[in-house]
């Protein structure tokens, strides 16, 4: 009977630790995931970061054929919220239509 | 026959020896009881020592082997903190740290210097030659590095090559995606990832994080034991910072500048944009600038950021503030018609315009906006110079920005009981005093924000390790002039752009109020001038709602005047900034009365 009762005790503490190793080497597992996840993340951020840098834009822009514009290409539009009394159709949008004619 | 005793065979069978002791039993024998006594004794002193051995080891020593046993399992593991990153105010990314690994070699460990050396060259792509050398330095230490912050993806590359001797430990790299972007802002590390300059420096404690250890078990091999003992405090990363830099306006600037240095053949450049009504800076750069990402080839001086380092004397755009004490003090009419003479001689040393005059007539709009030294000094004369100096000092010249930047200067400015004859004429059309480009800017800043001085700012805000955003408080204020002096100034600033000597700055439908500066340089000796000139033009647009304030500096440019070589590097940068922060075009500011005609 005694014997009997030290075997499953021996039993069970062996396949306690045997389960509680199991979960330490799964949770090691899972760190080195986890870290190496961190590292892409990093990796990603990074490389994101150097994409969008303006000189990159700028250079990509230039192989395209974009140019900056020049002063006098650049129109400034004052668009005011509705035509002054007296200037009916003449001022505001009208104007702006006028400018950049309506066709899309 | 019987065989005599003792004779016959010692080892006999057992049937004699047992016949033998049970002759013994039957005449009655026990064996000897000393010998008994002797064994157990013996027994008894054996478990005794054992016993007080235990004692020793489990009682009186424990802690000291328990000790030495752990020393022997466990192991302490540097957790180092990961840096904080520094974004721009609109989060994008300036500098970050990224995992990456030291390369490093035991030359005694190597079998074929040669090809190692070349198959590590080819790989991370540094000089076969260097290696070589790193790997043959004499004494031959066990321990040399070959590159650090090196990719993981290199490093995997090369460690895929299974060259013995090569080794590679973790560490982080620093990156700049921005490259030469704020590079003398923002700052770099050494290769130890100890701070050297700039943000990084000034804001290490921040940015640095606490670093963290583990105690781990491992095994005698050094396999970690999952299940050991584990006693981690963990590491705590470092604080963001958030700057007050737009990426776009400080890349569009840069390249306005770079342009500028070389279309106007100056030795070296510096550009400020910043917002008035909050001192926040968009923009800082010097010309040359380096690559963050490769310190160790910045040419000599290009790491200093010389809008806050380097001093310079301001020439003519320091006669704003001769013009505020002016208004100020009451001694000159804004509609008072001056009569400017030829030159004028003051301190027995006589002062002329760049452009030679007869006797002339104008307004104090029009010395302002012509940029007349003459007229300046003749109001300098009724400011006097205890209210002159008083003035230096309110517009927070002679004294630091605020900025707490690292190796920033104060400027020169002399006590006023150091002022010789000549101190007034010469500091009022700002010689022989010196500003750094940001304090000019201040001053300008100054005037297009009504008035009221704006400490200058770098940094919006810190990201704390949990990613809340905690913003810096507002930068502290000084009321520098009166509000109507600041508009007049306005006015007159604004004309110096319309018909004075800033035209080059003209932004249409923005308008403009600055001023332009041309400056002999002093010889480093002090004995003098030299024969060349620091150009400027430092204002704010739109003149009557100022959502920016540039600073535009030239040094020796071949063009000389602030008018030609600064005043079109402000329109650049201006146009640029005003595009990317959608201003709105601004009415134009009213003209000051003025005695000149208004050109065409």
């Amino acid at each position: 009977m005694a014997f009997a009762l030290v075997a499953v005790l021996v039993t069970g503490v062996v396949s306690l630790q045997a389960m509680v190793s199991q979960t330490a080497f799964r949770m090691q597992e899972l760190q080195d995931r986890s870290q190496e996840l961190q590292s892409r993340t990093d990796e990603l951020r990074l490389e994101a970061a150097q994409l969008s840098a303006p000189d990159r834009i700028e250079r990509e822009a230039h192989h395209l054929g974009f140019v900056y514009p020049a002063p006098d290409d650049v129109h400034t539009i004052v668009v005011r919220a509705r035509p002054r009394q007296g200037e009916g159709a003449g001022g505001g949008l009208f104007a702006i239509e006028r400018l950049l004619g309506t066709a899309p | 026959m019987t065989a005599p005793r003792g004779t016959g065979p010692r080892r006999g069978s057992t049937g004699a020896r047992a016949r033998r002791v049970s002759r013994a039993r039957s005449r009655g024998h026990r064996p000897p009881a000393p010998r008994l006594l002797a064994l157990l004794l013996a027994l008894c002193l054996a478990f005794g020592g054992i016993l007080t051995r235990l004692v020793f080891l489990q009682v009186k020593d424990a802690s000291a082997y328990q000790q030495l046993a752990e020393r022997q399992r466990l192991r302490t593991v540097d957790l180092p903190a990961t840096r904080g990153a520094i974004f721009d105010r609109n989060d994008e990314q300036l500098a970050l740290s990224v995992p990456a690994k030291a390369v490093f070699a035991d030359p005694t460990m190597i079998e074929d210097r040669e090809e190692t050396a070349r198959t590590v060259a080819q790989v991370l792509g540094i000089d076969e030659r260097t290696v070589l050398d790193r790997i043959d330095a004499p004494p031959a230490p066990r321990f040399v590095y070959l590159d650090r912050s090196v990719p993981l993806g290199t490093a995997t590359a090369l460690a895929d090559k299974k060259l013995p001797g090569i080794g590679f430990l973790d560490e982080s790299a620093r990156m700049y995606p921005g490259g030469s972007l704020a590079s003398q802002v923002i700052g770099y590390l050494g290769v130890d990832g100890s701070p050297l300059a700039g943000l990084e420096y000034q804001y290490q404690h921040q940015l640095a994080g606490t670093p963290g250890h583990a105690a781990v078990e491992a095994d005698p091999t050094g396999v970690l034991i999952p299940q050991g003992a584990n006693v981690d405090v963990p590491p705590v990363q470092g604080e963001g910072l958030v700057l007050t830099l737009d990426r776009d306006i400080q890349f569009l600037a840069q390249e306005a500048l770079r342009d500028a240095v070389k279309a106007n053949d100056a030795t070296r450049g510096t550009i400020v944009v910043m917002e008035p009504g909050t001192g926040e800076i968009l923009a800082m750069a010097s010309y040359p600038w380096f690559d963050l990402n490769h310190p160790q080839q910045a040419v000599e001086g290009s790491w200093q950021n010389r809008a806050v380092t380097d001093i310079y004397e301001p020439g003519s755009v320091n006669k704003v503030i001769t013009a505020a004490a002016a208004l100020e003090g009451h001694v000159v009419d804004p509609r008072e018609r001056i009569t400017v003479p030829s030159q004028i001689t003051v301190g027995g040393k006589s002062f002329k315009d760049p452009e030679p005059h007869g006797a002339e007539i104008m307004t104090l709009g029009d010395i302002l906006a012509y940029s007349s030294n003459i007229g300046t000094i003749g109001v300098a004369e009724r400011v006097g110079k205890v209210r002159l100096s008083s003035y230096f000092q309110r517009f927070h010249m002679g004294t630091t920005s605020g900025l707490g930047f690292p190796g920033e200067a104060r400027g020169e400015l002399r006590p006023l009981g150091q002022w010789d004859p000549l101190s007034l004429p010469t500091f009022a059309i700002g010689q022989g005093i010196a500003v750094t480009p940001l304090q000019m800017a201040s001053v300008y800043a100054t005037v297009a924000n009504g008035g009221v001085w704006v400490q200058p700012k770098l940094v919006k805000a810190f990201v704390e390790p949990d990613g809340s955003v905690q913003p810096t408080p507002p930068s502290p204020t000084d009321r520098v002039i009166d509000a109507h002096t600041a508009k007049l100034l306005t006015q007159m600033l604004g004309y110096a752009v319309v018909a004075g000597t800033g035209t080059e700055a003209q932004i249409p439908n923005f308008w403009v109020a600055g001023k332009t500066g041309t400056a002999r340089k002093p010889k480093a000796d002090g004995s003098g001038y030299e024969q060349h000139y620091m150009a400027s033009f430092i204002g704010f647009t739109p003149a009557t709602r100022p959502a920016l304030v540039i600073a535009a500096v030239l040094d020796s440019p071949a063009t000389v005047f602030g008018g030609i070589a600064a005043a079109p590097l402000f329109q650049k940068v201006g146009r640029a900034a005003l595009a990317r922060l959608h201003v709105p075009p601004a009415p134009p500011p009213a003209l000051p009365p003025h005695a000149r005609a208004l050109p065409g």
